[in-house]
């Protein structure tokens, strides 16, 4: 068995730290600073790892192998797929590095290491359809952290468990029932089944409306911290996968009006998230609203694919991730400095006052995932609104009412936060300096990254453009 | 990159002050740092008029066929004189700030004057609609957070969100417009604006604005009156009124009948914001409605067709309305300057306004074009009235600020005196003289009625002098309401209570035990729909 290969690096290196971590839960900074090390190490080695998988050190010349053979089945990380790998790895990084401050689980460090190696690997095994299976492998763990220690699961965890089991069997009936059929005409019924079968699947794992509803309950019921790094892996590894299965699968690309119906159904989702956005009132339901927008949007730029949305994507994921970051930091920063806010919106009522710098950046990092202009997400969001303007004019009012949707709801925040309430003493009375000057200088940090992406998108985001490379059916040029 | 090195001279000092005053606080010598910067800057920019049109690249965003983006600016004719504009306000501001009493003249102020102006001259200079949308979003975001800064202690946040929900609002349509535009041609810049993306960059100007539809984006706090404020609330002003100059001048080619119900509100907007500020307690209560009144003057003026000559509007609202909104303390003595600062408000022959009567009238002269008069005349009053009731006599003012106060104020009407000389080609025009001659003889009658009647806004008979006062009072009473657009904001509350209901319900549905079942009822609903509109897969 060859070990000098790229799954043993980023596959079962970080899997068997991670179950070292096991060992050492319990010295909480020390499992925290280990998953940070190990995650940053393996993000910068996937980053500066040469896509020929092969380097001269000390004068030896090593060549890694991109497969790994287990069970008869492959694990392969080509050298294309090492941008995908750095990024997933950089986001365990961020999570862990600001994990520390909060009380979150202890076997955070630990599991969403293991999750991360697992997401990849969903990447790397072929047959591809075998994900599925790890997929629900990574659900399982993921469970540990949406329910902690001492407490009931909650109903949002049990539907989820439940969507994404059901979603399971669909993606390997599907691989089954089509097997063999590349050849036959697109409008087989059997083509159609296993479409409809990948469609729901996915829409399942995705959270795609109507099917989403498990997405809100649970972040309802969990840490924002350990919510938002679940289901942003989640989102960024599966839109990954679907791009592969486009890839792979010519007979589903190839199907007329395929790409038509994911735009419909990216354009109902972000719908649906704008919408129900604007009149949400409960703080801890806002994360999984703007995971459905940006599901929205990402499904929209796959339908899109043709027009130039697959660069859109591929440009919106890191901007994403660090609105995601600011958001949920923020957000975890804010319930561990006032316990005494219970998630609705009235406990948020004059927060300014208070935390000034918290609460500009809870608007900011809403901005930025709206796509002002000058932030981070601008530029990937430019493109798909540009694509659908000159593509159908059905789409144009139903995106402006989902961006308008979330506007009202960043207006309304912004009220409630910069309203005093008459009851709370006023601010001269309250605890001064509440905000610590790391806090401070963390959230500015953000802001003006998301705001340098935003002007240099050519700098900061063109290198993730090569995310698509792999995919070299589904996008020949790219 | 001498543009870039204008904005340089105004945001290195604005840092320099804010490190020299955190290790040794220094009045005077920030003070100097301040005028020194802006004043270096308005030479530059004065010495600019010398190589117009000039442009520079700042970034291009790569590869080409990917973005179709360059982050540009450039300064020609339509945008030179809104520069220089706006720079003389900036040193008029730091002139006249430190001898007023009643606001906190302070170096921070003075620093965020200097920075802001930095900002704003970046939107002003945009030389294509997404830099400009970028500059907006940038200079709201500061905006916010210096007006947050300043007014948190004092609980008057209240209209913020409103403000700044609006211009969030315009910079969107700004996206939207320019979406449009890139149908006809990809990273378009201001010279190719279509005809068919005109009219909503109309929109997105007359938003910020305050004028389409009518409301009025800007706070009127105690706090945020003079000084710097000033500059704060003039900037999001001076950059939507250098979007109009640019629109291309066939705006009437297109939907003739949606063009004349956008004329129409435009003149309406200018109406009740003229009576308005002709008819408020002092000039500072005033300022929302000079800004609405002279912004749907420079709309009116993209309508029939001549948006380059809304500039000349623009210019009278920033600086006429800048040497009467700096004009505090309002001392008897010296009430000569601002009156001066009429010249470029009236529009008579071979003075800076004298190009803007043709764009407001049109061609042929219609009711619209009366009332456009009316509306001048209004203002007009309104001003001279601000000032001649001015009668403050101030002792005990600082040695320094008895000649920086009135220079602040001189220099403003110094920029008017040049902007008329050199502003651009054709400049000293006789244009359309009867204008501003049917507009002071208004003013004129108005003034000799209101002497006649012995009447005084403040007096307590002046409700039993003026004819008609009840009726009138009534009509702007209900203008107001309508204006206002309270009944706007009652009905969107009423409809987002209901609508929350019904989101409360659905959510009610599907987060229950047969949630499952609903969604994927939901799902085969939205399926069937799909598959029935748009066509079988």
């Amino acid at each position: 068995m060859n070990l000098l290969t790229t799954p043993s690096i980023w596959i079962f290196l970080p899997i068997l730290l991670s179950l070292l971590l096991i060992l050492v839960h319990r010295f909480h900074k020390l499992s925290f600073w280990i998953a940070c090390l190990g995650s940053l190490l393996l993000a910068v080695a996937a980053f500066i790892f040469p896509q020929s998988l092969e380097f001269n050190l000390f004068g030896r010349k090593f060549l890694f192998d991109d497969t790994f053979q287990i069970f008869n089945r492959g694990l392969i990380l080509t050298g294309s797929q090492l941008k995908t790998i750095a990024m997933l790895y950089l986001f365990s990084f961020l999570w862990n590095i600001a994990g520390l401050h909060f009380s979150v689980s202890r076997w955070f460090p630990t599991i969403s290491l293991a999750i991360t190696a697992l997401w990849i690997s969903t990447l790397a095994v072929k047959p591809f359809l075998y994900a599925a299976v790890i997929v629900e492998l990574i659900v399982l763990i993921s469970t540990l952290l949406l329910t902690p220690r001492g407490k009931q699961a909650g109903s949002g965890v049990m539907r989820y468990l439940v969507s994404q089991t059901v979603a399971m069997p669909l993606i390997l009936l599907s691989g089954w029932m089509v097997t063999g059929i590349e050849t036959a005409p697109s409008a087989s019924p059997l083509i159609l089944r296993g479409t409809v079968l990948i469609l729901l699947g996915f829409s399942l794992w995705l959270a795609v409306f109507p099917l989403h509803t498990w997405l809100p309950m649970l972040a309802d019921e969990t840490h924002p911290w350990v919510f938002s790094f679940i289901f942003l892996m989640q989102q960024s590894s599966l839109w990954l996968l679907l791009l592969e299965f486009l890839d792979q699968f010519a007979w589903l690309r190839n199907l007329n009006g395929i790409f038509s119906v994911m735009q419909w159904a990216g354009v109902l989702t972000l719908l649906a998230g704008g919408v129900l956005l604007s009149l949400q009132t409960r703080i801890n339901r806002v994360l999984a609203y703007l995971i459905l927008i940006e599901t929205g949007y990402s499904v929209l730029a796959i339908g899109l694919i043709n027009q130039g949305g697959g660069n859109a994507l591929a440009l919106s994921f890191i901007p994403r991730v660090l609105a995601y970051w600011q958001w949920s930091y923020t957000l975890s920063s804010v319930q561990q400095i006032a316990p005494e806010i219970d998630g609705s919106f009235s406990s948020l009522s004059g927060l300014f006052s208070r935390l000034p710098f918290h609460s500009m950046s809870l608007i900011i990092s809403l901005l930025g995932l709206l796509g002002l202009p000058a932030l981070g997400l601008f530029p990937a969001k430019r493109m798909l609104w540009n694509s659908i303007a000159n593509l159908t004019f059905q789409y144009t009012p139903l995106v402006a009412l989902a961006v308008a949707g979330m506007a009202l709801f960043i207006l309304r925040m912004m009220h409630t936060l910069l309203t005093p309430d008459p009851e709370t003493p006023p601010p001269a009375l309250l605890i001064a300096n509440e905000e610590s000057l790391l806090q401070i200088l963390i959230l500015c940090f953000f802001t003006l990254l998301s705001l340098l992406m935003g002007i240099f998108p050519h700098i900061f985001l063109n290198p993730f453009l090569g995310l698509l490379e792999p995919f070299i059916h589904l996008l020949p040029l790219g | 990159m001498i543009l870039l090195g204008i904005v340089g001279l105004l945001w290195l000092p604005s840092i320099a002050m804010t490190i020299s005053q955190a290790i040794k606080p220094n009045f005077a010598r920030s003070w100097f740092i301040a005028i020194a910067g802006a004043s270096l800057a308005l030479l530059g920019a004065f010495f600019l008029r010398l190589y117009l049109p000039l442009e520079v690249e700042f970034i291009r965003w790569l590869p080409e066929s990917l973005y179709h983006t360059t982050i540009s600016f450039r300064i020609d004719y339509i945008n030179w004189h809104y520069m220089l504009a706006i720079l003389a306000l900036c040193i008029a501001v730091i002139l006249t700030d430190s001898s007023r009493a009643s606001t906190q003249a302070n170096p921070t102020t003075w620093a965020a004057a200097l920075a802001l102006t930095g900002l704003n001259l970046i939107s002003v200079m945009s030389k294509d609609p997404l830099t400009m949308a970028i500059s907006w979003a940038v200079t709201d975001v500061v905006e916010l957070v210096y007006v947050l800064t300043f007014s948190r202690n004092s609980g008057s946040t209240n209209k913020v969100t409103t403000i700044y929900g609006v211009r969030l609002i315009s910079t969107f349509v700004l996206v939207a417009a320019t979406a449009v535009g890139w149908q006809v041609t990809a990273g378009l810049d201001f010279t190719q604006i279509p005809p068919t993306a005109s009219l909503l960059f109309l929109f997105a100007a007359g938003l910020r604005l305050g004028v389409l539809p009518l409301n009025f984006p800007m706070q009127n706090t105690l706090e945020l009156k003079r000084g710097t404020d000033l500059l704060l609330r003039f900037s999001p002003v001076a950059s939507a009124l250098v979007l109009i100059a640019h629109l291309p001048s066939e705006i009437l080619v297109l939907n003739q009948s949606l063009v004349s119900i956008i004329s129409i509100l435009t003149v309406l907007a200018a109406l009740y914001a003229s009576a308005m500020w002709l008819t408020r307690a002092d000039a500072n209560e005033g300022r929302p409605y000079w800004v609405v009144a002279l912004s749907a003057f420079a709309l009116q003026s993209a309508l029939n067709g001549q948006p380059q000559n809304s500039r000349v509007w623009g210019l009278a609202l920033l600086l006429t309305g800048g040497v009467l909104f700096l004009f505090d303390p309002p001392i008897r003595r010296i009430r000569f300057i601002p009156l001066l600062g009429l010249i470029g408000l009236l529009g008579f022959p071979y003075t800076l306004a004298a190009s803007g009567w043709s764009a407001i009238l049109g061609d042929p002269v219609s009711f619209a074009s009366i009332m456009m008069i009316l509306c001048h005349a209004m203002l007009v009053g309104g001003y001279l009235r601000y000032i001649l009731e001015a009668n403050s006599t101030v002792t005990g003012l600082e040695k320094y600020a008895r000649i920086t106060y009135p220079l602040g104020l001189i220099l403003l009407v110094q920029t008017m005196l040049v902007l008329n000389l050199v502003g651009w080609s054709g400049v000293l025009t006789v244009g359309i003289w009867w204008g501003s001659l049917a507009s002071l003889g208004l003013v004129l009658l108005g003034g000799l009625l209101t002497k006649q009647l012995g009447l005084r806004l403040t007096s307590t008979d002046f409700k039993e002098k003026v004819p008609f006062y009840r009726l009138g009072h009534r009509i702007l009473n209900v203008l107001r309401v309508v204006f206002s657009l309270d009944w706007f904001y009652a009905m969107a509350r009423w409809f987002f209570a209901r609508l929350s209901n019904a989101e409360d319900f659905f959510r009610q549905v599907l987060e229950g035990e047969a949630g499952v079942l609903w969604s994927l009822f939901f799902l085969l609903v939205i399926a069937t729909l799909i598959y029935t509109q748009v066509g079988q897969p």
